[in-house]
């Protein structure tokens, strides 16, 4: 049986974001730039390093792109919306328990 | 594949018309029974919990609560059920709302119309299979998503869960199992991705497979709720013990602990146990509130109510008093 060990907080540099979410380095800058993907840590202050999430949102971004056409100005709407609502939801949540 | 109905009413032993208040109500208390983090029987309780936790996720969101009852109602007339929520498949892709997860945490059912297999998922990027120039595409396979529900005590100690991923053989059309096994850290978080690499849609034409992303869900816990690494625990107390102080035990991840509540403790005050939360990423631990909630007692002896109106007579405190 194949064992997974995900290591938590792990991250990755450029090259291994570009590699493991199967586009070129370019992508991901451009994608930063337009305020999609977020390096956690960067210039000045070190070399780019992503998360996994980061990753996801590649792949998330490039299948939104390639399969629905949506442009970047979009997308930035749609996640900023998104991450919104988690928040709304996560809050709701907490108050709903209470 | 089709999914079992679930009468999370019955679950729950609440009614169609039961309140919010109700309904939170049974969920705690089967809660304290069944949670594999306070069960006698960890097994049975687990495999109870599981229903629970569905049940109470539904039934506690008016909004889900809404699309279930109209699911229920039309549950054995199929052409007039919603339709479920759709995979970010497209034309010609096989569709990741197909694969069958076993040992998750949440039912077949539930992943259907209420969990986030609708999410658009990635998958589609595209990479050269020959290198440089060949001018053939390989496809890479989409990315599968699921849930995997994590209760507290997982995040605190981490734990090993038993996957099982069925799905039809792109090739021969043969239903196959595979089960992995997936180690939950320490220290995860709500919404936090857990990501098997090639573990999802295999690739077109020599293109890398795609991934499994298992997205962390934590199940609701009877005693505490969660903020970030921070847990909340509502903390009932007498009028006298708030007015008076009182020493108290609540229940913690790592056992109860004795609280002092100082004299003069207001409604809604926080107490703080430091370091009695959840796992940060930097190896410390969050804390611990107790949410002080002063609670009155419904029935009062004679001798009781005697003593309570001498409070009153002796008027020295105006709640309503201006500032």
């Amino acid at each position: 049986m194949e064992l997974f060990q995900p290591k938590p907080n792990v991250l990755y540099s450029l090259d291994a974001t570009a590699h493991l979410a199967g586009v070129p380095r370019r992508s991901i800058l451009i994608y930063c730039r337009a305020g999609l993907v977020r390096p956690v840590v960067q210039p000045p202050y070190g070399v780019m390093e992503f998360t996994e999430e980061a990753i996801y949102t590649v792949r998330r971004i490039e299948h939104l792109r390639t399969v629905h056409g949506l442009d970047l100005a979009w997308l930035k709407t749609m996640f900023d919306l998104f991450d919104e609502v988690e928040q709304l939801r996560a809050e709701v949540r907490f108050l709903r328990n209470h | 594949m089709a999914a079992e109905f679930k009468d999370y009413y019955d679950v729950l032993g609440v009614s169609r018309d039961a309140s919010g208040e109700e309904i939170k109500k049974a969920f705690r208390k089967l809660a304290h029974k069944y949670h594999p983090d306070v069960a006698k029987d960890k097994i049975t309780g687990e495999a109870k919990f599981k229903e629970i936790n569905e049940a109470n996720e539904v039934l506690s969101d008016p909004e889900k609560r809404r699309k279930y009852d109209q699911l229920g109602a039309n549950w054995n007339h199929p052409e007039r059920q919603p339709a479920p929520p759709q995979g970010g498949s497209a034309g010609g892709y096989e569709d990741a709302s197909e694969v069958h997860f076993d040992g998750t945490g949440f039912s077949d059912f539930f992943e259907q119309f209420f969990g986030s297999r609708g999410r658009p998922s990635g998958g589609f990027g595209r990479t050269r299979a020959d290198g440089m120039g060949g001018g053939t595409f390989a496809q890479r396979g989409q990315d599968i998503e699921g849930d995997i529900l994590v209760t507290l005590d997982e995040i605190l100690h981490g734990s090993t869960r038993t996957i099982h991923l069925q799905r039809a053989d792109p090739r021969t059309g043969q239903s196959v199992t595979q089960t992995l096994q997936v180690k939950i850290p320490p220290g995860v978080r709500e919404a936090q991705l857990i990501r098997l690499a090639g573990k999802g849609q295999e690739g077109i034409a020599g293109g890398d497979s795609g991934n499994l992303y298992l997205r962390v869900k934590l199940a609701q816990h009877p005693d505490f709720r969660v903020r970030g690494a921070d847990l909340y625990y509502d903390l009932d107390l007498a009028p006298w013990e708030a007015v008076l102080g009182a020493t108290v035990h609540i229940p913690t991840l790592d056992g109860t602990v004795s609280l002092r509540i100082p004299a003069g403790t207001r409604a809604e005050r926080r107490l703080r146990l430091r370091g009695k939360g959840l796992p940060t990423s930097d190896a410390t631990r969050g804390d611990l509130y107790a949410v002080v909630s002063i609670q009155v007692p419904a029935h009062l002896t004679p001798e009781q109510k005697v003593l309570w109106e001498q409070l009153a007579t002796k008027p020295t405190f105006n709640p309503r008093q201006p500032s």
